[in-house]
This record gives C-alpha cells, structure tokens and sequence, in this order.
C-alpha cells in the first residue's frame, strides 16, 4: 500500500509540495537542502504504490543543546492516505534514526494546543509527555506544547536536568527567524575580506531560513480558528 | 611622489583600513564605511580602500550596485596590481550573482597573489557552483598543496576528483585523510562514519566493489548509520558476480527491519534473478517463483502489506483475482479510502479490473444480503458481520467506474455511499474528481468546495478545492480559497514566497485560458524563476557539507541540481509560459482585457452582449477586490514598519542585528502588463525552448511547441528537428506526428525564398522532406495514414482532416463528413473506442472552427451530449445548471444551455450541488 522509506535528495520537491497541500506551516526548499544536508538519515517519506509522495516526516538534531536530542521539525500524511498508520511509522522511523545514528537522548515536537488528533498521537501512540507549554508559538497567537519522548533509558544524571529553561528560552522562535542554523550568518559566507584569511575556518553555516515547524501529526489540520501562519522565507543569497 | 607611492599608507590610516576589513567581517557596515572615509580623506586615491568602501556598500544596500561597481573599479584603476582589488571586485560580481565575471576577477587577483588561501576558496567554490569541474580540481590541488596538513583540504580534494570521475584518487586522498585522523572524539563520531561510508560511496562509483565491501566490513564498528551500512552492504553484493546469496541474506535482514520498503523488495527480487524482461513480463518458471517467495514473505511478515500487494504484479487471471480478493476485504473492511488509488495502476489491464470489479460486486450483494463478505471461494465459513464495508465497497465502485468512463454509474454509486456517510468529505472530493474526468469543471468546483466546507481546518481540502475552482476558470475563487491558508490575504507573494508551484501553474493555466497573458506570464515566469533559486541554494552548502562530513548527500545535491530542470512542474510553467508568448505573437493588440476573442468567436450577439456584461462585471468586481487588498497591505506595512521601530526601540538601538525595517519592494509590475507589452514574444519563447530541450526533451509536449515556435520564426532546421524528436516520442502513426510532419513539408516547401537566402538549409531540409514523406506527395502521405488508423480511432481521423484542409482548403465539408461518419462514440474511460471529453472537445471545434461546418458540429455536439451528459462544455443535459443566479436577476430568464460559468458565486455553486441531479 504505501512504504516508508529514508528519503533521498530527489524527493525534496515533492516532500515541499506534499507540506504545501496538507499544512499551514511551509518552508522553502533550502530549508530541505539544509536539513537533508545536515542529518541525511532524519527524513523518512511516505511514497504509494505510484511512485507519489503521500507523506513525510523532516527532522533535525539539537547539537548545541545541553542534552544531545532530536527535533521534529514538520510531519504530514496526505488526507487521502489516512487510517493507514503512517504517522506513527513514519515518526517511529525518524526517532530510531536519531538515537542509532545521532545518540539523541530524546526527542522533542511543538503542537498546536488545540491539535487534539496530533496531540493524541504523540501522547498515546508514540509516548511524548508535555514539558512545558509555549505561549503564542504560532504566529496566529495560538500557544504550541512542548513535547517530549525520551529515546533511551534515562541515566540518573539526566533526571537531575530536565533541559535547562534558559536554553529554552533562548529558542522560543520569532516569527521568520530561524529556529536553526545558529552559525554564522551567510553573507559573510566566503565573503570574508581579502586582506587576512583565516586558517582553518573555511566556511559558514547556509542560512536556510527555516520556519516554524509544525507537527500536525497524520490529520495535516489546524484549528479552524485563527490564522495560520505566514510563511516567511528568504532568498538565496548569500 | 612616484604613483605606485601613493598606493601604500602611511601606518596609522594602514591601521585604519585593517579596521575597515574587520567591521567589515563583522558585518558592521557604518563603522566600517566610517573608517574607509577617513582614509580616503587623507588618500583620495587609495584603490584597495575604495573597492572596499563598494564592497560595504552593496553589502549594505543592494540598491546601491551602480555605486558599488563605480568604486570597484576606480580601486582597480588606482592600483591594478593589488589582488585586494581585484578580489573585491570579485566579490560585488558575485554577491550580484555574477559569477562568471567573478571567476576572472579572482583569477586576476591569483596573479597578483598566487599562494592566496582566501581567494584560492573563493574561486573554488565558484567553480563547483558552475561545475567547472577540471577547474575545480586544479583549485582544491593547489590548496591541499599550500596547507596539506589542513584534513579538510583532503576531503575537498577528495570530492574535486570524485566529480571528475578520478575516483582512485579520490579514495587514496580519504584515506590520507583517515590517517590524518588521530583518535575520533566520540563527539565526531558521526562526521567520521559519514567520511567512512563516503568512501565506501567513491569505491563503489569507481566499480571496485570488493574494495568497497571490505572498507566497509572493515570500519563497521565505526560506522553509525547502521542502516545505511546494511543498505549499502545489501546493494554492493549484487554487483559483485557470485555474491547473489549473500545479497539475498543481506536483503531479508532489511525487510526484517522494515517488511514495506519497496526497495528492499526490488533488491531480494533482483538477487534471485526474478525481474521481469525488458518488455515488464516474467517467465511460467519465474512466476512459480516469485509465488512461493511471497507466500513466504507473507508468513514471515505478516503485518507487511508491500508483501501481499507486490503479487498482485505478477500473477494472472484466476491466480490474481484470488490473491486481490485476500489483499482487498482487509482494507475495505478497515475503511481505507486510498485502496483504489493502490490498485489503479491495474486499470489499464483489462482483465484484472474486470477481476476487480467482479470482486467489488460480489461484495455488494454480499453485504447487502447478509451484512458480510461473502466466504473465501472454496471456503465454508461465512465472514464476521461487517456492515461498515458496505460504504468503501460503494467509495471503490464509484472511482471503478469513473476509470471506466461510466460517470453515470460512478455517481450512482457515490450517491448509494452517502445515503450510508452523509457527512465524509471524502465522497465530494471523489465526486470532483468523476465531473472532472466527465467535463464538468462548475460541478467538480462546487462539489470541492462542498468538501473543504465539511472540515475547514484541513489544508489538503482547501488546497483540492482552489485547484477545481482554477480549473473552472473562477480565479478570484480560488485566490480567496487559498488564501484562507496564508496570512493576510496577499496570498499570491506568500504562496510564491513558498514556492507553492502547483498553485502558480494553475493560476498561470487558468489566466491564460481567459487571456489575462499579462497575468499568466507574471505568475508563471515566477515558477521560472523558483528554479533558477533552486540552483543558488546550493552555493552555501559546498562549504557547509565538508564540514559537516555529509559527502554522499552533498554529491547527490550536486547531482539532483544538475537536472533539476527536468521536473515537471519547470517543463508545465514554461510549456504554458510559451504558449502565452505564441498567442501573443498571433495577437499583439488589446492585451489583457481585450474583448476580441468574443469578437472572433461563434456567439450570437444577443449572448455576446451577455458575456461582455458579465465580464465587464468581473473586471469591476477584480478592481474592487484590488484597492481593497492593496490598502490593506500598505497598512500592514504601516504596522510592520511601526513594529520595527519598536523593536529597534526595544534593543536599544542597536541597529547591528536589527536590519533597517525591510519594506518589501514595491513591485513595479504586479499585473505582468509590461510582460505583455514584450517586443518579441517568440525570441522570449526560444529562450525557454533552449532549457526544456535540454532537459525536458524527452516529452512531446515540448516539440510541439518548439515545432510552433521556429516554424513560425522560419527556423526550419530547428522545426525539423522538434518534428523528428516528436515522432520518435509519440511514435510515427500518432496524430501530433503525423500533423507535424504535414505541417512542416507545407510550410517547407511553400517557403520558396529559403533556397536562395540559406542553400544549406533549403538543401537539408529538402532532402529530409523526401525521407518523411517516404517519397510519396503530401496527400498520399495523408489518405495512408487515414487507410492505417482512420477508422478505429477518431483523434486519428480528426488529425487526418486537418491535414487534408491544410492540403486543400476546399476540401472542408469533405474532412468534415469523413470525420464523423465512421465509428460511433463511447465517452471517457479506458474502452479501446472510448474518446476522452478533451478529445472530444477537441473535435468539436475542429468541426466548427477550422471547418466550418456548423450543421456537422451541431451534430457531433448532440451526439456528444448524450455521451458526457456532465458536460459543461456539450451543454450535457446532467452538468451543474447554476441558474439560481443572484448576479443576473435582471436579466431574461437564462436560456437553455447558455453559458453561466463564470457569473455565479460560491453560494451559488454551494446551492446548486444541492440540486446536482445523480443519475
């Protein structure tokens, strides 16, 4: 019916397309560059028996974090292919990657409050807890929970520092500001001034302007209150 | 003083300019534009710090290039032999995106300063970006010359020879690299797996698979991303002869892991050697095989549906219909509703949805007798109770049917189904989706709009539903039902900001389908242009990915960029984008809200008058709706703006990370009216022709209208060659073949002047005449093709009597009575008779345009009514009637069958699906 798979450069623009029809939350392509091109293993799709992606889960490390864990950073299954549990498989795919490939400790998502299918899901089926609740998340002024499913046993050292708020904080997201690349910006990219190179230092982050991510779960839906948010990218220059 | 003198500073403006670089660096652009002054007002002259005052400014304003590039070069001029200034002049051109001009700005400064790291960088990275790839690797050589103890350099030199197809090289220097490496810090644990598993990837590329094999045996340990270990290892096997086996072994261990992945089920397929010939059709023995393997996947996997869907590939008739009937019950029972969509591929296999739909029958009357499915064949036990079945039973008929053409039973059964679901949105998008196929496209916007108003808060209704109201040519509709999803209202910046392709080309379609060309091209050459920033978003990362040791999936980037202008959504936006231009070339007058096409057209003056008004009421009501946006988005920049202050406020002035409030550029052309104003439409067409051939070359379309194109510029090598690519494509006894290869020897051999102004030509493409007409005369070439494919298939003999009217312009009432005498007419579907309501439409205004034989269009359009009785079209007696008006009430009261699209509003459309009368 329809297999989940670790997804390959060539299915960006269809994983975009497929975000653009279910969700309100839409990146633009560099935003896919970027995560494909960071954490290659963290992206899994939904393809049917066509050949037609119907779904796809895009996630990231947290690398600069205290704690080492992941980030769901958007999932979407299309409406025609519901009710086949490929959420759930997807996410399942995406959270064993980033404990085997990347050490994360835990995994973590942002939901709309009102999101009671989503919501639903990653609590009863995938095991996430609320660990805290972010007040106007969405650019709609709606509140986003913070979630989190720890991914391995927890050690005793963990418990003793459930992610420091501070760092939380700090990544509250501003509407058209990244929640990413946090190195440098790029327009100094290779653009540095010609009198003195520096060593070792060759390069910058790309800065994919990434947007706010959204983890509808399989329903793809928002509350139909409010607006949703407007996708702010940027353009590719660097 | 000696010019040369005036070139070196005195040490403390030398200290001033290296201040001038570090703000620079640091983005302090007014700092670092404060300290370039006071130099140059000592040292008017000094060329590196004019070049770098124009490099802060259009790193600051990027108005301001003219004034940029005029400091740029007056650096320069004061001082030719700095590779400072040359650099820098480098720097603008690509920052402007200029990266030719760039490359020999560096090159220059190269000359000046051959050792220099910075540059050397700079220019490497251009290098891959243009994939000048010989370039590239000379770069990245000299580099790992100069710092060779830099491990980076390894890697980079590494990929340079990669590209080139040096893949020895390339493995020799990760090794070097690997040797480089003292202990891997376990937080490099990843970077070092990805440079192993890259390694692994060049070896393999280069054919040594052993090699690569063992590398990674050797490293497994280390390697991190186990799947894709297994994956690799599974993959290398079956390119090393004899390692079938363990391919097999490797292959089951992935669908242990994952039972779904088609892949896996393709590489334990290929490892057994049972893959279908080229023609796709497997040998008895093969079929015996792959039976048993599945029925042993199936046991083993019992949860895995790739297993028990795969079978129904290969095996046929009675064997088939057995394994659909245990794949299908499971998800009818379970209400899944993408199960036609899974199978649909079977439709173009008669016998097997033939098998299909015996099988949905006998559900039917088993459910509805007992509430059950019937019992297995064979079997005595009568399944449990299911009387939720009954109504995805119904939702697969439904679509069954619509594949088959039979729209009147596909919505029999749809209606059957809401009878039992009133309240699934699913049944109205299905219903769009039959009055699509059936050629009601009012019907199939108001069913969709029905379904998106079911579940407001789901986008994917939203999106099907402004994509049926694009196809109905209710364009402001569908601008408003999309904008639902996007924040202000503004929707068509936010969705092109978001890349949102397949609603551009569907605004791009629909406008150019009411000839608002200026409008189609603004919105289509936007999707253009999405590709052109698809291939510039690859410039950060050719750093970027070195140091994040992601090597394969940087190479496969490179690889995916260098064709992705083969994607479809490029090819639709510029097929559609040429089309505009040709129609602008036939009617350079009255652009955009021009009437002529009414004009030009078979109306009655009486409904003449009609659309005129109606448009004209549209155009009123498009104004409107304009002002009003327009003053809301200039007060949402007026908030904008005001919140940027504040926040400048708020962080205390430091305009450092504040960017002064970035007002979007007012665009000058938001209508595309000066797009249309273009002085040579068909030169704007060849343009794009240029890429789609390159990368689009492997679809008809493209010749087509590459054919229209340089004909119509009298470039007839050109035009021969779209008529040869065509053929090849659509094959020689295809109509689109056949009326170009008439169409070209017509215009040829009529262009008597080619052969004194261009004898080359006029002598090729005399002798390739000969050869496409296999030496008979243009219309014996035309009564063959008649006599081989004229009487099963209309779309032939419609082909055939366009070419026989070009041939003979008085032969019309003759074309017209061969066209419709022979053959009846079946509508829709996959019947070998079957003509689609496209093909059917096409006919028509053959008959009654290019012909002009009203009396044979009248008939064949009565004909065609009974055939697609939704057709809005044909006036079919079962379309969506919208004469519930508002909009007209003054007016008579609507005639029979005159066009109202267009006129009604959603509610409208909302009241009259109440009404769509189902069959």
């Amino acid at each position: 019916m329809v297999c989940i798979r670790p997804a390959v450069i060539e299915d960006l623009l269809a994983m975009q397309r497929c975000n653009l029809l279910c969700l309100p939350e839409n990146y633009q392509l560099k935003y896919y560059f970027y995560h494909i091109l960071s954490w290659p293993q963290l992206l899994y799709v939904a393809e049917d028996y066509n050949g037609t992606i119907v779904g796809y889960v895009l996630a990231k490390m947290e690398e600069e974090a205290t704690e080492i864990h992941g980030h769901i950073t958007s999932l979407a299954v299309a409406r025609t292919h519901r009710k086949l549990g490929l959420a759930t498989k997807l996410m399942q795919a995406a959270h064993k990657a980033m404990a085997e490939v990347f050490d994360a400790v835990y995994a973590s998502l942002h939901v709309r409050v009102s999101n009671r299918g989503a919501f639903h899901l990653y609590t009863q089926t995938l095991g996430y807890s609320i660990s805290d609740t972010e007040p106007h998340y969405y650019a709609d002024g709606e509140d986003a929970y913070d979630m989190k499913k720890e991914l391995k046993p927890k050690s005793p050292l963990a418990d003793s520092m459930p992610s420091s708020k501070a760092s939380k904080a700090g990544q509250k997201q501003q509407q058209g500001k990244a929640d990413t690349p946090k190195a440098s910006p790029s327009k100094a990219a290779g653009a540095a001034a010609p009198e003195e190179a520096k060593e070792g230092q060759e390069e910058a982050s790309p800065k994919a302007k990434p947007e706010k991510e959204s983890s509808n779960g399989g329903s793809g839906s928002r509350p139909s209150s409010g607006t949703p948010k407007k996708g702010k990218g940027h353009k590719g220059k660097s | 003083m000696a010019a040369k003198d005036s070139q070196i500073l005195p040490s403390k403006e030398q200290g001033l300019f290296r201040q001038v670089v570090k703000y620079y660096e640091t983005k302090q652009y007014k700092k670092a534009l404060k300290a370039a002054d006071q130099v140059l007002k000592k040292h008017a002259d000094h060329g590196e710090t004019l070049s770098m005052k124009g490099l802060i400014i259009s790193s600051q304003d990027s108005s301001k290039k003219e004034e940029a590039y005029d400091l740029a070069k007056k650096g320069i001029k004061n001082n030719l032999k700095s590779h400072v200034t040359w650099h820098v002049f480098g720097l603008i051109y690509r920052a402007d995106l200029n990266y030719d001009e760039a490359i020999k700005c560096y090159k220059n400064a190269l000359r000046m300063d051959k050792e220099n790291y910075q540059i050397l960088r700079d220019l490497s990275h251009l290098q891959i970006q243009l994939r000048d790839i010989a370039g590239f690797v000379d770069t990245r050589a000299t580099m790992l010359q100069l710092k060779p103890g830099n491990k980076s350099h390894w890697i980079s030199f590494a990929i340079a020879h990669h590209l080139n197809g040096s893949h020895d090289i390339a493995a020799e220097a990760l090794k070097k690299y690997e040797g480089l490496q003292e202990e891997v810090a376990p937080n490099e644990a990843y970077e070092h797996s990805e440079m192993l598993l890259y390694r692994a990837m060049v070896l393999e590329e280069g054919g040594h698979f052993d090699e690569a094999l063992t590398h990674l045996d050797l490293c497994q340990d280390k390697i991190t991303d186990k799947l894709g270990l297994l994956e690799r290892r599974a993959s290398l096997l079956l390119k090393i002869p004899g390692r079938a086996g363990n391919a097999e072994a490797n292959f089951r261990k992935l669908l242990a892991l994952n039972p779904d992945n088609y892949r896996y089920h393709d590489g334990l397929r290929e490892a057994l050697q049972l893959q279908p010939d080229a023609a796709g059709a497997w040998t008895d023995q093969q079929r015996r095989s792959l039976a048993a393997l599945y029925d042993g996947l199936a046991k083993d996997h019992p949860q895995s549906s790739a297993a028990k869907r795969i079978p129904l590939d290969f095996k046929e008739g009675a064997d088939f219909k057995t394994a659909a009937d245990k794949y299908v019950r499971h998800f009818l029972s379970k209400g899944i509703p993408s199960l036609f969509s899974d199978l649909k591929g079977f439709y173009s296999n008669p016998q097997k949805h033939e098998a299909l739909g015996e099988l949905m029958h006998a559900y039917m009357k088993a459910l509805e007798e007992t509430g059950a499915f019937p019992p297995f064949p064979g079997q005595a036990e009568v399944p449990a109770r299911d009387p939720q079945a009954r109504e995805w039973v119904l939702f697969y008929l439904a679509q069954h049917h619509d594949k088959l053409g039979e729209t009147g039973e596909a919505l029999r059964r749809l209606q059957q189904c809401r009878e039992l679901a009133p309240t699934l949105p699913e049944l109205y998008a299905v219903q769009g989706r039959i009055l699509k196929h059936a050629g009601d496209p009012e019907g199939a916007a108001a069913v969709a709009c029905r379904a998106e108003s079911m579940d407001l808060a789901d986008r994917y209704l939203n999106s099907v539903a402004a994509k049926a109201l694009f196809r109905a040519g209710r364009i402001e509709e569908a601008e408003a039902m999309a904008a639902k999803f996007t924040k202000h209202g503004d929707q068509v910046n936010s969705l092109t900001e978001m890349q949102a392709m397949w609603y551009e080309i569907e605004c791009g379609h629909a406008h150019l389908c009411r000839r608002a060309y200026g409008k189609a091209l603004k919105i289509l050459l936007a999707v253009v242009k999405h590709f052109d920033d698809f291939q510039e978003d690859q410039f950060d990362f050719h750093a970027y990915c070195v140091r994040k040791m992601t090597l394969r999936a940087y190479v496969q980037m490179l690889r995916m960029e260098d064709s992705i202008y083969q994607n479809i959504f490029y090819s639709k936006a510029a097929w559609a984008a040429i089309q505009v231009y040709l129609e602008l070339h036939q009617k350079p007058t009255n652009l955009n809200h021009g009437d002529d096409d009414l004009t030009n057209s078979n109306l009655s003056p009486e409904e003449l008058k009609k659309l005129k008004l109606k448009r004209k009421k549209e155009q009123q009501k498009a104004k409107k709706e304009e002002a009003a946006r327009e003053r809301e988005a200039e007060a949402a920049a007026a908030q904008e703006r005001e919140a940027a202050k504040q926040a400048a406020k708020e962080k205390g002035g430091s305009a450092k990370k504040q960017a002064p409030a970035k007002e979007k550029e007012k665009d000058p052309d938001p209508h595309g009216e000066k797009l249309a104003q273009v002085e040579d439409p068909l030169g704007e067409a060849m343009k794009l022709l240029q890429r789609l051939r390159e990368y689009s070359g492997d679809r008809l379309k493209t010749h087509e209208l590459a054919f229209e194109v340089y004909t119509r510029r009298k470039r007839w090598v050109l035009a021969l060659h779209a008529v040869k690519r065509a053929t090849a494509i659509a094959g020689p006894g295809s109509p689109e073949a056949h009326c170009m290869v008439l169409r070209f020897c017509h215009a040829a051999q009529s262009q008597q002047g080619i052969k004194e102004a261009q004898p080359v030509v006029a002598e090729v493409v005399g002798q390739e005449l000969k050869g496409l007409l296999h030496g008979k005369s243009m219309a014996q070439c035309n009564e063959a093709f008649l006599e081989a494919h004229g009487s099963a298939s209309l779309a032939h003999r419609a082909a055939a009597a366009r070419m026989m009217v070009l041939l003979d312009p008085g032969a019309k009432s003759g074309a017209a009575k061969m066209l419709v005498k022979r053959g009846g007419l079946i509508g829709g579907g996959v019947a070998a008779e079957a003509i689609t309501h496209s093909e059917a439409q096409q006919v028509h205004q053959l008959l009654a345009d290019e012909l002009g034989e009203a009396q044979a269009a009248a008939d064949f359009k009565s004909k065609c009514q009974q055939v697609f009785r939704w057709s809005s079209y044909f006036e079919g007696p079962d379309r969506l009637k919208l004469d519930s008006e508002e909009e007209v009430p003054s007016e008579q009261p609507e005639q029979n069958g005159s066009h109202t699209e267009g006129a009604a509003k959603m509610n409208g459309v909302s009241q009259a699906v109440d009404k769509l009368s189902i069959h």
